[in-house]
């Protein structure tokens, strides 16, 4: 639905970032709170599952943006103001999404916990920020405010955000999963359940699934969930790093830590679970062949292989059907998560009241 | 060689990355990272290797992206003043204390900082709100 005014884009808020994210749905509560005007908060989401805005920072240029509803040529720190209000409000609206028999506030013991703290707000800024323009979409905004897709609002988190863009493109190369599909499969999970996601992930594009019994698959996820939450610790060091460039790196190095930790983890999984039988080995070797290229933007080069023999890679590593979100996106799939041609239970949209 | 002998080689180099300045051999280091993941006989194990050099240049990426989006030091502080606030040592109220002070400081901190970059100063106070009220045991 299109918004027209701020009474109609609160109501259709979470029912948008469901739609964009194909989240199963938002836990927000339907209720708008006020953040604490003495405090410079934009906004944020309360365990209650209230979201808060600011009145000042992001409501007022929110209600400025219908009242001038399509004037053109506004000018660009204007532009700015509707933009980086409305980037809140994918923001918030994304913690809110939650999975099936979840919610939000589940993972409130979670989110006191350094990496699964940073690996939330890493992962809700990369999703609602390169997601921005089709929840602008969502909403028909850019019919409100034109030029407001392409107006400058810049992205937050700077000491998280290289952490998550490397744990997912490293969870991208291993399942050959595309990474922005790996950061939706995080950010339509609450903070507690992040990194289970991302366990069993590198688990189902392991041949793990092959080797391991059905009754012994929730702790072997465990054991790479496990694995993976110390190295994103490291960014408990950032506070003391006054070079930028450096501390990109070290949470860079930081979220590919935590991946390289559950990659290794599989490892050593299927080690323990035994060797592969024969012709698995062939045809593991030949998929390893076909996916090593240069070292470069790997994900990508993966995306080479036709979608017949990923399958057949797949199936002859994992001992199981590939997970229909691994397979290839066509052309009219790419960058949308829209429900419409969705048919996964995860896709369908719900807001839970 | 195997993977395990290659990680000795690959460790070092990850090793330094989180170093201000970079080696001046860390091209060299890297290309000689791929020629060996060239000789790794098994394909699982040279699949990791060749994963580890990606990761690597991965990172070094990631420390690119400052020069690509430049900032001015108001945000470099506020940033810093975010990672202090959300140290998890000592007491809930310990913690919920210091969440409280890096909002005051982040949002001070803002108010210097040019206009194009203080949403996203202030931006990050919201992650410091929802931690010290989910420290608050009565915030639900």
């Amino acid at each position: 639905m299109k918004a027209t005014s701020y009474q109609e884009l609160m109501a259709e808020q979470a029912r948008a970032a469901v739609r964009v994210s194909g989240a199963h749905h938002s836990s927000w509560n339907g209720r708008v709170g006020a953040t604490d005007p003495k405090e410079k908060i934009r906004g944020s989401v309360s365990w209650d599952h209230t979201i808060n805005y600011s009145d000042r920072l992001v409501a007022a240029p929110l209600k400025d943006m219908f009242e001038n509803a399509r004037v053109y040529n506004q000018d660009a720190d204007t532009l700015r103001s509707y933009r980086e209000a409305i980037k809140t409000v994918h923001h918030e609206n994304t913690h809110a999404l939650a999975a099936e028999g979840t919610e939000h506030a589940d993972g409130k013991a979670a989110y006191q916990r350094l990496p699964e703290k940073a690996l939330e707000e890493g992962i809700t800024e990369v999703h609602s920020y390169d997601n921005l323009n089709e929840y602008i979409d969502e909403l028909g905004l850019e019919e409100i405010a034109p030029g407001i897709k392409s107006a400058e609002a810049r992205g937050s988190y700077d000491h998280y955000t290289p952490a998550a863009r490397r744990f997912t493109e490293g969870i991208s190369r291993e399942t050959g999963v595309e990474t922005s599909e790996v950061v939706r499969r995080l950010a339509v999970v609450n903070p507690e359940q992040k990194f289970r996601a991302a366990a069993e992930m590198l688990y189902e594009g392991s041949d793990l699934p092959g080797k391991v019994p059905a009754q012994e698959r929730g702790a072997a996820v465990q054991r790479i969930e496990t694995a993976m939450k110390p190295p994103m610790a490291g960014l408990k060091a950032l506070g003391e790093e006054p070079d930028r460039n450096t501390r990109r790196r070290e949470s860079a190095r930081a979220g590919d830590g935590a991946f390289r930790a559950g990659r290794a983890e599989v490892r050593a999984l299927s080690k323990e679970w035994g060797q592969p039988a024969p012709e698995t080995r062939v045809e593991r070797a030949v998929a390893a062949e076909q996916q090593a290229g240069p070292q470069t933007a790997d994900s990508a080069k993966q995306q080479e292989l036709p979608a017949d023999l990923a399958t057949a890679v797949h199936a002859s590593r994992s001992g199981s059907e590939p997970l229909t979100s691994a397979s290839r996106l066509g052309e009219d799939q790419m960058g949308s998560r829209r429900s419409g041609s969705q048919s996964t239970p995860e896709r369908t949209p719900e807001i839970q009241r | 060689m195997d993977y395990e002998q290659f990680k000795v080689e690959s460790d070092k180099v990850f090793a330094v990355l989180g170093d201000k300045d970079l080696p001046v051999t860390l091209a060299d280091d890297i290309a000689r990272l791929k020629d060996l993941a060239a000789t790794v006989e098994d394909p699982q194990d040279r699949w990791d290797a060749e994963g580890d050099i990606v990761s690597i240049e991965g990172i070094l990426q990631a420390g690119e992206g400052a020069d690509e989006e430049p900032w001015s030091d108001a945000m470099n502080q506020a940033v810093q003043a975010h990672a202090r606030a959300t140290d998890d040592s000592g007491t809930p109220a310990e913690r919920i204390a210091r969440a409280r002070a890096g909002i005051t400081a982040i949002s001070r901190i803002a108010d210097t900082a040019p206009a194009n970059e203080q949403a996203a100063i202030v931006e990050m106070n919201e992650s410091l709100l929802m931690l010290a009220e989910a420290l608050e045991p009565d915030a639900r």
